[in-house]
This record gives structure tokens, sequence and C-alpha cells, in this order.
């Protein structure tokens, strides 16, 4: 229990962890195997005491099953996993220490709020009068004061989950794992529950793995993001990184909106797709296929015009507006270059001249903003 | 994502877990086995076969026990007693149940569970307590009789049991709980706005419960009757008890033949004789379950 | 306006309830009979029945056996029911369908044909007029119900709400006593209950399968009203009549029997 204690106050204490320290939660080559299908293949991940990460993949990718892995509610086929230098891989799940946050709250609906707060310090022998206390405390946190003696069934979604939140944190658990939390939740509060849960870890640095398939929870959440697929990490880094330096076709073309276009690299700084020749860097390839990645929104549609003139741009493109989607904030239009089909977003707020579908026009895009994946394919 | 998950949990499962889910299984499967999957597997075999009189097994297989019963005139009798006796129980049945459900369904909700449970609750009393009772009240001395002959309606007392009026009587109070739930189940669908709407448009009460309400409740209807009719054809206490041993159906049959007689392969064919009518009620059953879809 | 319940149609509900409770309405008054035969109204009143009913010596000890029956029958059944109905909600395994059909399936065979199966298996067993062939027999029928209770208790327990018990530090022991008892508990205490009634109440199988060493207080009394029209059956019948309405009483107070029966 002391232990416990101890832990939690040293988390506490830890107010920002820099990015040297070393990893506190060190996944080393943990495999999931289900007879000859590999759910999770020889993953190894590192994450600094105090930092959200988010693991972001699709359906099936291996992210839910690396979570349940870490809780222990899965056993591992192979590998470590270490939380502060101990290898918790072979301990039982209730001996882990470790908060869990269901996607359907998982509350005990045969106990009150308190009550189901309350569970895991009587599990601890915690004495009665401070597990009062705790508590009262835990749902201040979760701004759900004098709701303990609720029943789960009477609250309404958003509420069940701070519920869960607090009833996971107030062990002050060594890491927080949370399940893709928010995905039951109405669009609304999911805003603001990111927002609260962000807050509430950062103030505890707790060190926490975020599941999700919302690239928008992982991007605006998370220190570090885990993009998996196959159950295999395809990139693991920061928000930007992973926007901007996506290490592989699938990151590029799973977060975040993405024009992929077959093409052939012409030299290091130079690819070619369609009829044109355009600028960008290569990563030092000097030929063979490539696929051609530009974010729609990096695309910048002017009225038509000779595109030799010089612009500060550098690649253009002529082409016709096929389609116009209006979505409020940004427009999406569907530009036929005549070899491709060119998405492009324009933020409505700008003041930038509206097209209308027929309209000829020039899009124009900066070399940095090509992302060449040599190989082509997917 | 948590759907592959649990697919996939349940892959491993068909590999990891059977031996556990087979230790788990065992007891329940000795039971089944012991008194159930033998016996009727010993039934239909002992119907085969062949038997001296006084009951005795020659050790030969014939189909004598079938062709004896289905050329009987009695037997034959038998057949027909059950199916008329089933057929107007059943729908005296549903007559009575009917009212209860929809009086169930319109009710504020604190009257309904009081009322469930009292419709309910006869199930959970033997059927041999509700049957003596049918005998206090409808036997010579009983109430009925004893009513009508001290307001001088009457000299002597009606005979109201140990015939096939007693029986009907005590058949339809034993399965009126049952037709009742199957029909509360199928009242789901009925939705006030519906009939409101039928009113908007002109129908009155009759029409409105002719062409919506009771339409819309048929898939119950046809649930509950089904089994009241299979319930009402294998029924033995009550026939046994307020027919007096003057009433004669398939399941009377059964039980004289099998502890009487000791005729066990002549009761075995009787059985399975009942059973392919249980079979032909569900098949035709799903005919019109389907109709409704 | 429209659904309501017209007065009429109250009156021809009342009726069809009176018509429904009237066969354990009347056996109260007739109890308190003291008349030698069945009359109604009855010429003299007292407990003489009662009394006799207390003194019948083979009334007495098949109500002994019959609670005992009932009594095995439960715990077997839920010792039985239980782990195979957790193995056919929470496992995935060939021929899980199957095996629920199975279990549940001797409730459609009509029980005068399952009695005699029964007879022509337990003869050649030497079961016959046994204490546990009695209790064999009133399993097959009561365990369906254990089954199908259970199976319904526990996919409305969904398995994260343990795993969350888990994770706050639960042993695997706490969680079946903290989280997983209490939520089956509705479902443990009807199946329980139901189980009990309808083995005690079992008559038409076991008219098969009793000898004259050994037989149950239903078979008794069936045998009783078949040959004599005394009285002292209706006694009888009050007091089963009220241990049954107190373990529904019971069971709808704690439990809700619409919820557990209904569902």
């Amino acid at each position: 229990m002391q232990m416990v204690e101890r832990r939690g106050a040293s988390a506490n204490g830890d107010a920002r962890p820099g990015d040297s320290e070393p990893a506190f939660l060190k996944l080393e080559g943990i495999t999931k195997q289900y007879g000859t299908y590999t759910a999770v293949d020889n993953l190894h991940l590192d994450l600094p005491r105090g930092k959200l990460l988010g693991l972001l993949g699709p359906s099936g990718c291996g992210k839910t099953t690396t979570l349940r892995m870490i809780a222990g509610l899965l056993s591992v086929s192979g590998g470590q996993i270490k939380v502060g230098g101990d290898d918790i891989a072979q301990k039982p799940p209730h001996k882990r220490d470790i908060g869990l946050v269901f996607q359907n709250y998982a509350l005990f609906p045969h106990m009150t709020v308190a009550e189901n707060v309350a569970f895991g310090l009587e599990m601890r022998g915690v004495a009665k009068s401070e597990i009062a206390t705790r508590v009262e405390e835990a749902l201040e946190m979760v701004r759900l004061p004098g709701y303990g003696t609720r029943k789960p069934k009477e609250m309404s979604g958003g509420q069940q989950q701070r519920v869960s939140l607090a009833r996971a944190l107030v062990i002050r658990p060594r890491i927080l794992l949370l399940d893709e939390p928010l995905s039951n939740l109405d669009a609304k509060l999911r805003d603001e529950m990111r927002v609260e849960i962000r807050e509430i870890q950062q103030r505890l640095s707790i060190t926490t793995v975020f599941v999700t398939h919302d690239q928008v929870e992982a991007l605006t959440m998370c220190d570090c993001v885990g993009v998996m697929s196959g159950g295999k990490l395809a990139q693991l880094g920061s928000p930007e990184d992973i926007y901007e330096r996506p290490a592989n076709l699938f990151v590029a073309d799973f977060v975040g909106r993405a024009n992929a276009l077959e093409g052939k690299i012409e030299d290091v700084d130079t690819v070619r797709f369609g009829d044109g020749v355009y600028k960008c860097d290569t990563h030092g390839a000097r030929n063979g296929k490539a696929t051609i990645v530009i974010r729609p929104h990096r695309v910048h549609v002017t009225p038509n015009r000779d595109r030799t003139l010089v612009s500060v741009m550098t690649n253009s493109v002529h082409g016709r507006v096929l389609r116009v989607t209006y979505i409020g904030d940004v427009v999406q239009y569907d530009i036929d270059t005549g070899t491709h089909v060119l998405k492009a977003e324009v933020h409505t707020a700008s003041g930038g001249h509206a097209f209308a579908a027929g309209e000829k026009v020039l899009c124009e895009w900066k070399p940095q903003d090509m992302l060449v994946f040599a190989g082509g394919g997917q | 994502m948590n759907q592959t998950v649990d697919a996939l949990s349940q892959r491993a499962g068909q590999r990891r877990f059977p031996l556990i889910a087979l230790v788990l299984l065992v007891p329940m499967a000795i039971i089944n086995l012991v008194a159930f999957v033998l016996p009727v597997l010993r039934l239909g075999q002992i119907s085969f076969m062949e038997s001296r009189s006084g009951g005795v097994l020659t050790g030969n297989y014939s189909t004598e026990s079938y062709i004896g019963f289905l050329t009987d005139r009695f037997s034959l009798d038998l057949i027909g007693n059950s199916l008329f006796l089933s057929l107007s129980v059943t729908f005296i049945t549903l007559c009575c149940a009917y009212p209860i459900a929809l009086f169930l369904h319109r009710v504020s909700p604190r009257w309904r569970n009081v009322l469930f449970v009292v419709t309910v609750s006869p199930l959970l009393v033997s059927s041999v307590v509700r049957t003596y009772g049918w005998m206090v009240i409808l036997g010579e001395q009983g109430f009925v009789n004893g009513l009508l002959m001290s307001s001088g309606l009457i000299s002597s007392p009606l005979r109201l049991v140990n015939n096939w009026m007693g029986v009907t009587i005590g058949l339809v109070e034993v399965l009126i709980p049952y037709m009742a739930l199957s029909l509360i189940a199928g009242f789901g669908r009925l939705d006030v706005n519906l009939e409101e709407a039928a009113a908007s448009l002109g129908a009155n009460a009759w029409t409105r419960f002719r062409r919506v309400v009771f339409p819309l409740t048929l898939p119950g209807v046809a649930l509950g009757c089904l089994l009241c009719f299979v319930l009402s054809i294998s029924s033995f206490i009550t026939p046994k008890l307020l027919g007096g041993g003057r009433v004669f159906l398939l399941a009377t049959e059964i039980y004289d033949q099998a502890v009487i007689q000791l005729e066990w392969p002549k009761a075995a064919a009787t059985s399975v004789i009942v059973l392919v009518i249980f079979g032909l009620a569900l098949a035709f059953y799903s005919r019109v379950v389907r109709r409704f879809e | 306006m429209i659904g309501k319940i017209t007065i009429p149609f109250r009156i021809l509900v009342l009726c069809i309830y009176l018509f429904l409770l009237g066969p354990m309405l009347i056996v109260l008054p007739l109890s308190f009979s003291n008349d030698s035969y069945l009359t109604f109204p009855p010429q003299s009143w007292g407990v003489r029945w009662y009394t006799a009913m207390f003194g019948h010596q083979k009334l007495m000890e098949a109500f002994q056996i019959s609670l005992g029956i009932a009594s095995t029958v439960t715990v077997l059944g839920l010792a039985a029911g239980l782990p195979a109905a957790y193995a056919i909600r929470r496992y995935s395994f060939p021929g899980r369908d199957a095996a629920m059909s199975l279990f549940t399936a001797p409730l459609l065979l009509p029980s005068i044909v399952l009695g005699l199966a029964i007879l022509l298996v337990f003869v050649q067993a030497r079961l016959l007029g046994t204490f546990t062939g009695l209790v064999a027999a009133h399993l097959i029928v009561t365990t369906p119900y254990v089954i199908r209770i259970m199976t319904t208790a526990f996919s409305t327990l969904p398995p994260s709400v343990e795993e969350a018990a888990t994770m706050l530090g639960a042993s695997p022991f706490t969680v079946f006593r903290r989280i997983t008892l209490p939520l089956l508990m509705p479902g443990f205490v009807a199946s329980a209950a139901l189980s009990f009634l309808i083995s005690f109440d079992e008559v038409v199988i076991s008219l098969f399968i009793t000898g004259p060493r050994m037989t149950t207080l239903p078979v008794e009394i069936f045998d009783y009203v078949e040959s004599r029209t005394d009285p002292m059956t209706a006694s009888i019948s009050v007091c089963l009549i009220a241990a049954t309405l107190l373990i529904i009483f019971i069971i709808e107070r704690t439990l809700g029997l619409s919820k557990t029966i209904g569902k």
C-alpha cells in the first residue's frame, strides 16, 4: 500500500519530464499470436514518464490487443512489458496497478457511483475514512462532486465516462490506459471530454496510453502517436511528425486526407506524374516508381493563368473544377488535371475566390508539401 | 475493432477453451443423456418391438404396434377426441386470455405488474390442486350445484364433471396463463398511436379492433394457440381427474397402456403418434407465421 | 379516449380472473369443512381435515420425500446448469447452439411422453421408485429453465465489468464474489425458486416412476383425489397454495417476478 502511495506522489511531483528521460513504459517485442494469425507482431515502443501516447489505427490493426496485453487482460505470446524497469508481462492483471477506462465504461451497475470509485481503494485496503475523502476528491476532479449516491444507470453517457475515469485514477495507477473512451459520446461531448482528459492527464502527469481510431483525437491530445497497421507499428512520433513527415504511404494515407498520385522519380529533386514535372525532395532516390502524396489543404487554387509565370509555390498544374463541396469552414474542390483528379481544400474565411464547377483553375503547391514514397502502389 | 478482437479471441477460444468449456458442460450433458436422449431413443426403439400378451417383449422388431393402433376403431376415435378437445380448448382459452392480455397492455404500469403476477402465478400452483378445485366447484355436491339447488333453480344436480364439459373447463383454466403470456409477448407491436391514427381516419371502436388491434397481435395469437394446442393434446392430469374415467384421450391411453396394461410397445407407439401430431402442429404454425411476415 | 378501459371491459376481465383463480379460492372455505364428504357449502365447520392431514402418515412421508427431492434437484440443477450456461455464453466452441437447443429441448417434449420414455430406461437401470431416479427425472424438466434464465443473466453481464474490477486490483475470487455473483443473483434466485417449485409440483413423470416405497406428495395427492372425495385434499391444497404464494411474494419483493420470468 505504502508503495502505491509513494509512487503516486512521485508521479505527481514530476512536473515536466524531458524527452531525454528514460522510458517509463517499455514494450520490448511484444507479440500476440492466435493460431497462425499474428494480431500484434514484435512491437517495440518506449514511452517516457508522464507522456500521453495515442495508438491510432484502423479496425483490426492490433491497437486494442496491445492495450489489453499491457493491462494483462490478454496474455502475451512473446516479449516483455516493462514499467519502471520491471517486466510485468507475466503478472496477473489485478497486481499490475494499471488503470483502465473502457469504451462502454463498465461501471458496476449494482453499486453507487461512490462505491464504484471506492472499489479499487478497498482492494488496496485503504482505511475507510481515507476512502471517503479520496473518492470525493476524485469525483471533484472529474467535475461530479456530490454525485456519489447515484446509480450508474441514472447518469448520462458523459457522466458515466467521467465516473469511469475517476474510478481508474483514484487508485493512482502507475499507468492509465484508455480504450476508445470517447467513441460512445456524441460529437460535442467528445470535444469537451478530449480537453478534459488531456487536462487531467497533464495535471496528474500520469503515463497514459490512449487507443483510438480517430485521428483528430490522436493528433490533438497526445504527446506522441503510434500509428499501427497489421499488428505492426507503422510510425511512432509526435503528432506533427506523423502528419507532416509520415514515414510511409500507409501513415500518409491514414492520417489526414491525401491525394495519392502514381508517378515516377526523375532525380533527387524531381518527380513526374501526368504530363508535368515537379520539384520536391525524394530523400535521395534518383529513379523508379513512386507514390506522391499531397494534402488537399496544401493545394492552392487560383484563377487560371499562365503557369510559366514564376510563383513562390514552384509547382503548378492546370485543371477544371469537377465538383464543389461546401463544408462550412472549407470548400472542397475535385479538380480534373487531365490525367488525375486532384482534391483541394480552401478555407472559406480566407476570402479567396470561390470557383464554380467547370471553371478553369491553376493548382499550385510547394515542393515541401509533396511527400514522395518510392516504390509506388500501396 | 472490438468485434475483430472478439472474433479473434473467439477463434482462439476454439483452440484454447474447449477443455474448460467441455468440463463445464459435462454435468449438464450427463443429465441430458441419462434422462432425455437415452429415454427418447429407447422410446423409439421399443415402439418397434413385438410383445406377447401381458407385455412381454419377444425381442423381435415389427410395426405391429403402429398398425394395430392405426387400424383400431377405438384408437382412431382417441385421435379424433384428442384433436377435437384440443382445438375447442385452444379456441376457448384464446377467447378468455385475449381480454386479459389487452387489459394488461392498457392498464397503468403499477397495476400491470401486480396483475401480471396474478396471471402467471397459477402456473406455479400444482395442477393437481387446481384440478381438485374444479372438482369442488363442478362436483355433484359442489359449489355450482349447491348454489343452483339452494336457489331452487334445479331439483337434481347437474352433471358438470366426469365428462367432456368438466375436462374442457379445467383445461381452459389451466392453459389461460400460457396463452396470456404468449399474447402479452406479442402485444409489444401494439402502439396506441396506431389506434389513434385509425380513429382519425374514421374507424369506430369495433373496426379499430378488427382492422388494427387484432391483426397486429396475430403473431402472439398464433404462438399462444400452438402452445395451448400442444399442451392440451398431451394433457393428462386434468382429463384423468375431471374425466372420471369416462374421457378417453391419447395421453390417458398412453398411461393406461404403460402403467396398467404394461403394453410398452403400444404405449411407445402411441407416444410417437402424439409426437407426430406435435410436429404437424409446429409445421402448420411456422407456415402461418411465415404468412404474417 | 382511445385505448381507454371501459367499465364493461373491466367487468369482463374481472370475471375471467375469477374463473382463473376460482379453483384456488374455493378450496379455502372447503378446507374448514368438518363433513365426511365433499359437500358445498359445508354442513359443519372445523379443522378436522387439517388434523387428519398432519396425522396421515403416508402423506407426511411423501411430503418429506418431495421436500428432499426438490431441494436436491434445486442444488444439483444449479450446479449443473450454471456452469453449462456460463460455457454457452462465455466460450465459443463448435456445437454451442446445438448444446443450447439440446439442453432446453426437454421443455418441448410432452411430459406424458417424457415420463414413459424415462420409465422405459429407468426400469432397466433399476431406478424405478428410487430417490436417484426421481431426482434425475426432475432434473431434466428443471434444468432447461435454469439454463434459459442463467444464459440471459450472463448475457446481461458484460465481461468488461469483470475486467474493470480486475484492473482495480480485485483477485479472480474477489471479482466473482463482489461483481459476478451479485449481478447474477436475480437470475440465480429465480432459477432456484422455479426449480424447487417445478420439482415439488411435478406429477406426470413422477406417476410413471414412483413406486410403493418411494412416492412424492403430488402423486400421493393424485392417488388420494382419484380414490376419495373427502375435504382433506382441500386442506392440503390450502397449505400448498399458501407456500407457493409465499415463495412468489418473496421473489416479487426481492427481484420482481415479471423481470425474472418475463424475459
